[in-house]
């Protein structure tokens, strides 16, 4: 099966928050909660320089559920409720959640939560009902920068997808959504070195992060 | 982290449960604590039923337990299987004192008594091991939670031993008491240092920003984790709480029980004051582990 993963080229990247809405949106993601955060990292001085503006760098951040290769979350459940799903991403099975927060202690990132409503632990689902039908997560669709890239690991990074920019198809919505462009033939080139992943504590995070020489990882 | 409660007093009760029955288990092995047998087992199994109580609390649906509780790699169901064993074990030393001729359960079942006493808090320490909070994830905390074990069982036993006149088993417990103490406050030292020192285990940035909190400060390991206890906002609940209240109170008073200072009428109210400050100083130990539980990426701060 599948290995599903996102990457986002941080050099792209506003912050415009687009993901984070566009997820809130789609998922129906309580007010005060959140499955994407995009935090701004800096701005800070630039190695050699004056230590002021415009010698500064900084970049942001979209933190989401990371998809472990090694998930603590999963390790933690006591009822198999937080589970690797076939496509290689990490679910949550809300029937079989008893709500003991657990796996949200054991996750690094935080990216866990109790839905006060529901009762059961809630997080990313990379857009589940989305990625099954062949389209893309949302947060990688309404992408306003055309930062995000989601694709297969098994089938090799640079092959990621997003979509098409507007100008490409023209600027019909649906035909824009309809187009996609490979990692590879739309951001500037990059290195393996370039591609970074949050603090890893053993889980192997899957969610990768593109920010090319110049600019300094801060994880 | 948010401060759990039901955890915390989960967490407490089985140390208390467990200690209750160590001693005994210690006492019977001894030859001594005869008359006092029946009523540790009763504390016992009371406790256990609160702290279980009090998890159902933490659970938002507890029923779907039954469901499945069967990922024996989640320390959740270990630490579940460690508390059927345990209950089952009191359950065989009262039977066994009852069918005993002599009404004191065999050596074995105190043995057991030992294992099982030590298994649970063990059990319950470890549950909590998470790499994504540095502070848990030392067995200093499984350690920490026995090192409680005997200390309250000590206190406990001294009180069980003083309502059911088991005068033989007064010196025994206060010693245990007091052993329980010092490790205790050895542990607690020994941990707080060790926290002061786990600064590189958190992603640092020196200037950030999260939109979606605009007014939150930013945050650092030094201010809301390593700093923190020994000299930073806990600084006076650590001391004063979990090392003067916790430790240094109890462990004076066990310690004049144990050389025999404290005239045998009043071992029951010393051993009520010392279990109360013992309480204390446990509880403010587990609320300062919560306090100070900030996962790897100490920059977010969601929801939760």
């Amino acid at each position: 099966m599948a290995n599903y993963a996102i990457i986002t080229d941080l050099n792209r990247c506003t912050g415009c928050l687009a993901c984070t809405v566009a997820c809130k949106a789609i998922n129906g993601v309580d007010v005060g909660n959140f499955w994407i955060k995009t935090l701004r990292v800096g701005p800070h001085p630039i190695e050699g320089g004056s230590g002021t503006f415009p010698d500064v760098e900084m970049y942001f951040l979209p933190v989401q559920c990371q998809h472990c290769e090694n998930p603590e979350c999963v390790k933690v459940c006591p009822t198999e409720a937080s589970h690797v799903a076939e496509d290689g991403t990490i679910q949550i099975d809300k029937d079989k959640c008893i709500g003991c927060q657990f796996c949200a202690m054991a996750c690094p990132y935080g990216v866990r939560y109790l839905n006060e409503t529901e009762r059961v632990v809630e997080k990313c689902t990379m857009c589940e009902q989305r990625i099954s039908q062949g389209e893309l997560p949302q947060c990688v669709a309404q992408c306003g920068a055309r930062a995000r890239f989601f694709g297969d690991l098994d089938q090799g990074v640079e092959n990621f997808e997003g979509p098409a920019h507007p100008d490409s198809p023209g600027c019909q919505y649906d035909e824009m959504t309809k187009t996609r462009v490979k990692l590879k033939d739309y951001v500037e080139a990059f290195t393996e070195n370039d591609i970074h992943h949050l603090t890893n504590k053993g889980n192997d995070p899957k969610i990768m992060y593109l920010l090319r020489e110049g600019r300094k990882w801060r994880e | 982290m948010e401060i759990q409660w039901p955890l915390i007093l989960f967490t407490f009760f089985n140390c208390l449960a467990s200690g209750i029955f160590l001693v005994q288990g210690i006492l019977t092995l001894a030859g001594k604590g005869k008359a006092m047998q029946l009523a540790s087992c009763v504390s016992a199994i009371v406790a256990l039923a609160v702290g279980g109580l009090a998890v159902f609390f933490h659970l938002e649906n507890p029923l779907r337990m039954l469901n499945g509780f069967g990922h024996l790699t989640s320390g959740i169901t270990i630490e579940l299987i460690f508390v059927i064993i345990f209950g089952i074990a009191v359950v065989l030393y009262f039977l066994m004192m009852r069918r005993a001729e002599d009404g004191v359960a065999p050596k074995w079942c105190a043995i057991l008594a030992i294992v099982v006493s030590v298994a649970l808090p063990f059990a319950t320490g470890d549950s909590y091991l998470m790499a994504a909070i540095p502070v848990w994830d030392t067995m200093l905390l499984p350690v920490y939670y026995v090192a409680a074990t005997v200390m309250l069982g000590g206190f406990a036993a001294m009180i069980i031993a003083g309502a059911t006149k088991a005068e033989d088993a007064v010196k025994l417990s206060s010693t245990l008491a007091f052993i329980g103490t010092v490790c205790v406050a050895i542990v607690t030292v020994v941990y707080a240092v060790a926290i002061s020192g786990m600064g590189e285990h958190y992603t640092e940035m020196e200037f950030y920003f999260d939109p979606t909190l605009p007014d939150v400060p930013m945050r650092g390991a030094e201010a809301a984790v390593t700093g923190a206890i020994m000299t930073g906002e806990h600084a006076l609940a650590f001391w004063l709480g979990a090392i003067v209240i916790g430790c240094i109170a109890p462990a004076i008073v066990s310690g004049l029980a144990m050389v025999g200072k404290i005239p045998a009428d009043k071992v029951l109210v010393a051993a009520v004051v010392a279990i109360l400050c013992a309480i204390i100083g446990t509880i403010v130990w587990r609320v300062l582990l919560y306090e100070v539980a900030v996962n790897a990426l100490i920059q977010f701060q969601w929801a939760n």
